[in-house]
């Protein structure tokens, strides 16, 4: 086994008339690793796949894998790699069992040998009981536990995941990133791991790779990424409006001032990202400053994109494989909608299994907005920054944020919909972002819901709008209250 | 290590087998279809019996050919289908990931339809000798009849599995079809191309290939043992046969692109 187990440079592929869906692509996977390969929908990620599983010729640069060059020795790479592609690629006739049965034959494995092995892989994946039932009749999850199986009857040495745990519900998910961080650790396996998931990347990988349009924007583990977006921020809000410039003045010794998410609190990206919350709340009690609240958030991968290609990779504006470029560009004079979550955590947007779970969240979110627009009134979004910065949008209660934070139109007659804001000839216009569901708009992919949290701040092309959330009536003091 | 071709194949036909089986929408219309045409016709040209020249005073043993020709013909959606659905799901990419030959898929999912085949024979045999068919060759006429069928099968089978593979499409396979039909219709099949009076369907029928391919099963129900017809209803299935087996063959390359 090579050191590197894979090794990839400057690989390059054309389709005709086409963009280049990889550009030049250069990285390296050691043994035993497991690699993120993280980017939005039709960033290249499959396409990278299937050249490195030689299922397609690369037009150009070249790559090992397990030491075989892809292009020129692909017997010798398919005998030492397990492939799981996109689509869990099975035959709704055949069971389980049936599936590993035939996989473990076409690979040389005796009959009884054969059996054996896929008792043990179903075992593994915990379909024993299921693996007389034909494909058909699966769950998603028991799909791609199956999928995994099929990819290690040989006990490759290295495997190719491409989105294993897209359209996955939580459970499945976590279950199958045990089952991935097992291989790696108990078995020496090499992973590599593509994903849009960013919690996937962060929690699995080792080192991540963002790609973006056939291109690598970012590469090294995630800690090293995040770190090159800066440093955590701590948001503080004084227990007095007027103490305000005095806790400016002590953050502003551990770092840049940045905005808070209300009027009263102020922000402060932290040159040090560890010890310096204990040394600020030292400096505060000396400084005599109280304070009602206080949160620290971490830079997300999310972070590490948006710093690096300019939006949020969540957004989905990735350009197909194969597609002209031309159809996922956003044209200047109507900046992208990008409803991204900035506050730590929940930097993300959630995508929910059915209809009727969707439904139940809107109904859900919704109840929690009525309530905190009767309690608290009509909050305010704030342009702070770009050609309208400085600026109130006057939403007149058709706006409302809700109690888990969710940005929802309140406005009876459009009710349980979410919306989305766009700033179009420097006006701001509010979408039913319902009508806009599984669109492509300005080269994003709208999907719901899309949740915003209390100080979430919108990029809307060079304008940045931050969402004054309902305080508590002790804390209201800004002109939405 | 890697599985031996015979290995290979074996696994790979039971696969096809197995699915054939289990997908009721490919043994049906196999079985069904040619058997309400078989009916449909029959009484339709009962009368033609009647007719001065017409071979036969049995119209059953005459429009038996009619389901053995369309049930032939039926081949080419059922596998042409299977290796749609196949590239379709990416199952082809599963299978391409192994050390599997390419030819041994195109064989194996002919496996399948030479199964269905022989059941398809064995019905229509039934279902003809109970209606009142006769062979005047007798039971290994009846036999040779099977053996032109099956080639017949396979042939059209080959035919699917090659429109598949280059459309790699279920509902381009589909719409071929109802085109096969109408090239069996504008054959000998429901008249002996020397009573048809019409002189553009005389022409037709007796350029197209599949007059002799009928005429090749219809001569050992109603003649007896011609070897001519004989001879050129197996040239014609065993000439299509190796052209779509080697077009298949081919196309399977370009679906299994590997490095």
């Amino acid at each position: 086994m090579a050191e590197r187990a894979i090794d990839v440079q400057g690989l390059v592929r054309e389709y005709k008339k086409g963009p280049r869906a990889v550009d030049g692509v250069s990285l390296y996977v050691e043994t035993g690793e497991i690699y993120g390969f993280l980017g939005p929908n039709g960033a290249g990620k499959s396409t990278m796949v299937k050249m490195l599983v030689t299922l397609l010729p690369p037009s150009g640069g070249r790559a090992t894998v397990g030491g075989y060059d892809i292009a020129s020795q692909g017997d010798e790479v398919r005998k030492v790699i397990g492939v799981a592609l996109q689509e869990a690629a099975l035959d709704p006739l055949l069971t389980g069992r049936e599936h590993l049965f035939l996989q473990a034959g076409l690979n040389g494995f005796p009959k009884k040998r054969a059996k054996e092995r896929g008792e043990e892989l179903l075992e593994r994946v915990g379909l024993s009981g299921a693996g007389d039932r034909k494909i058909g009749t699966y769950s998603g999850g028991m799909r791609r536990r199956l999928d995994l199986a099929l990819a290690l009857v040989h006990s490759p040495s290295i495997i190719f995941l491409d989105e294993p745990t897209t359209g996955l519900d939580p459970h499945s998910r976590s279950a199958l990133w045990e089952e991935v961080r097992r291989l790696a650790r108990d078995e020496g396996v090499t992973i590599f791991l593509t994903t849009q998931y960013l919690e996937e990347a962060d929690v699995l990988a080792r080192r991540v790779g963002i790609i973006d349009h056939g291109r690598i924007v970012a590469e090294g583990t995630p800690e090293e990424l995040k770190a090159q977006v800066g440093g955590s921020t701590l948001e503080v809000v004084p227990a007095q409006e007027s103490e305000k410039e005095r806790l400016e003045a002590t953050l502003a010794r551990f770092g840049a001032l940045a905005a808070g998410s209300g009027d009263s609190g102020v922000a402060v990206r932290l040159r040090d990202r560890g010890g310096a919350v204990a040394e600020i709340i030292r400096a505060l009690d000396q400084a005599g400053v109280a304070v009602s609240d206080l949160a620290l958030h971490s830079p997300t991968l999310d972070d590490v994109f948006l710093a690096r290609t300019g939006r949020p990779l969540e957004s989905g504006d990735g350009e197909p494989d194969g597609q002209p470029a031309a159809e996922a560009a956003a044209p200047e004079s109507e900046p992208e909608i990008d409803l991204r979550m900035a506050a730590a955590g929940r930097s993300k947007i959630e995508r929910l299994p059915t209809a009727m779970l969707k439904d139940w969240m809107a109904e859900r979110h919704l109840q929690g907005a009525r309530e905190s627009a009767r309690q608290l009134g009509t909050p305010t979004l704030t342009i702070t920054k770009g050609p309208l910065a400085g600026k109130q949008v006057n939403v007149d209660g058709r706006l409302v944020i809700g109690r888990e934070g969710d940005l929802v139109i309140s406005d009876p007659e459009i009710s349980r919909r979410h919306c989305a804001i766009r700033v179009v000839d420097g006006s701001l216009v509010i979408d039913d972002l319902q009508s806009l569901n599984g669109t492509w708009v300005n080269g994003k992919r709208i999907e719901l819901p899309t949740l915003l949290a209390p100080g979430d701040a919108m990029s809307l092309g060079t304008s940045t709008i931050e969402v004054s959330a309902p305080q508590p009536p002790s804390l209201v003091s800004g002109p939405g209250a | 290590m890697n599985a031996s071709f015979g290995t290979q194949l074996r696994l790979l036909a039971r696969r096809s087998v197995v699915r054939t089986f289990r997908d009721p929408g490919s043994i049906i219309p196999a079985v069904a279809v040619p058997l309400i045409l078989f009916v449909v016709v029959s009484a339709g040209l009962e009368k033609a019996t009647h007719v001065k020249g017409f071979p036969t005073d049995v119209i059953w043993t005459f429009t038996l050919t009619i389901a053995f020709a369309n049930g032939a013909m039926v081949t080419v959606a059922n596998t042409g289908a299977a290796i749609a659905t196949d590239i379709e799901h990416g199952f082809i990419n599963r299978l391409a990931l192994t050390p599997m030959k390419g030819f041994v898929l195109v064989a194996a999912q002919l496996a399948g339809a030479l199964v269905l085949g022989l059941i398809q024979a064995v019905v229509f045999l039934g279902v003809g000798l109970a209606a009142g068919a006769r062979f005047e060759a007798g039971a290994l006429g009846a036999l040779v009849l099977v053996l032109l069928f099956l080639t017949s099968v396979a042939a059209f089978g080959a035919f699917g599995i090659f429109v598949g593979l280059r459309t790699g499409s279920g509902q381009a396979v589909q719409a071929i079809a109802p085109l096969m039909t109408v090239f069996l219709f504008l054959s000998s099949v429901n008249f002996p191309r020397n009573l048809i009076t019409a002189d553009w369907f005389k022409w037709v029928a007796t350029v197209n290939p599949l007059s002799y391919l009928v005429e090749g099963m219809r001569s050992v129900l109603i003649t007896g043992w011609d070897k001519q017809a004989l001879a050129y209803g197996f040239a014609f299935a065993g000439g299509l046969l190796i052209l779509m087996i080697a077009a298949a063959a081919m196309s399977i390359q370009g679906r299994l692109v590997r490095t």
